[in-house]
């Protein structure tokens, strides 16, 4: 089972739109945080204090204007790294926007664990559904 | 229980928004009673008790009784950790989604 949370919605704006939304930090404040730092290309530097009151710092992985951000971001105190990635595609009536959000590394943990047999003490185990 | 019984379970458990935002903060407050986690939701102590026995019921959280207090914690395996985060996870984006569909919108 995959740690994947995906969420789709459709906005009457142009992609062109979206993506300002997306990474300009005056709109980014109003959805997703404040006091955004983003460069823009692979490998650029991301920081933002969310509106759920996490400092977030991370980089950019992807930046192909107006249809694809992929960045990865973890809390600044510690916690999972996680990838996030928004795409856009334009509709009828404006855009379809997905955002994915994953734990790549906690899955690559999780196989290592399984591989050198051990998991780390816990009770139930990565496949629990498929076994009990 | 069976493994399909299991699965549904788990899947009814979480069918619920209100059941998904309680299972994301019985992993953040770790140990915390009903009350406790009444106090975060805007829910009744009474509608998290029952939340509680259904997430309980699907193996996702544990009760441990100490004296008269009841606390509940996220069982001890990885899938109701990742569930949990799936659920707190979600739960953010919805609120990101709808913020920025107002601001598209105007």
């Amino acid at each position: 089972m995959s740690d994947d949370v995906m969420r789709e919605t459709e906005v009457a704006a142009d992609p062109e739109r979206v993506w300002r939304s997306l990474t300009d930090p005056a709109l980014l404040a109003e959805w997703l945080g404040e006091d955004a730092r983003v460069q823009l290309a692979p490998g650029g530097d991301l920081a933002i204090r969310t509106l759920d009151g996490e400092e977030r710092t991370g980089w950019v992985e992807t930046a192909d204007a107006p249809t694809r951000l992929a960045f990865w971001w973890r809390e600044r105190k510690g916690g999972d790294p996680t990838r996030v990635e928004f795409e856009l595609e334009e509709t009828e009536g404006g855009t379809r926007v997905r955002v994915t959000e994953s734990r790549p590394l906690a899955r690559l943990e999780l196989q290592a664990a399984e591989l050198t047999g051990g998991m780390g003490g816990a009770t139930g185990g990565p496949h629990m559904l498929l076994r009990a | 229980m069976a493994k399909t019984e299991t699965r549904d379970a788990v899947f009814e458990a979480l069918s619920d928004p209100t059941r998904r935002e309680l299972l994301a903060l019985v992993g953040r407050l770790e140990n915390a009673t009903a009350t406790e986690l009444a106090r975060e939701l805007p829910v009744s102590r009474q509608a998290v008790s029952k939340h509680l026995g259904v997430l309980s019921a699907a193996g996702l959280v544990e009760p441990e009784r100490t004296g008269r207090e009841v606390r509940y914690r996220l069982t001890p395996a990885p899938l109701s950790e990742a569930m949990a985060w799936m659920a707190g996870v979600g739960a953010q984006w919805d609120a990101r989604l709808a913020r920025l569909e107002r601001q598209l919108s105007r």
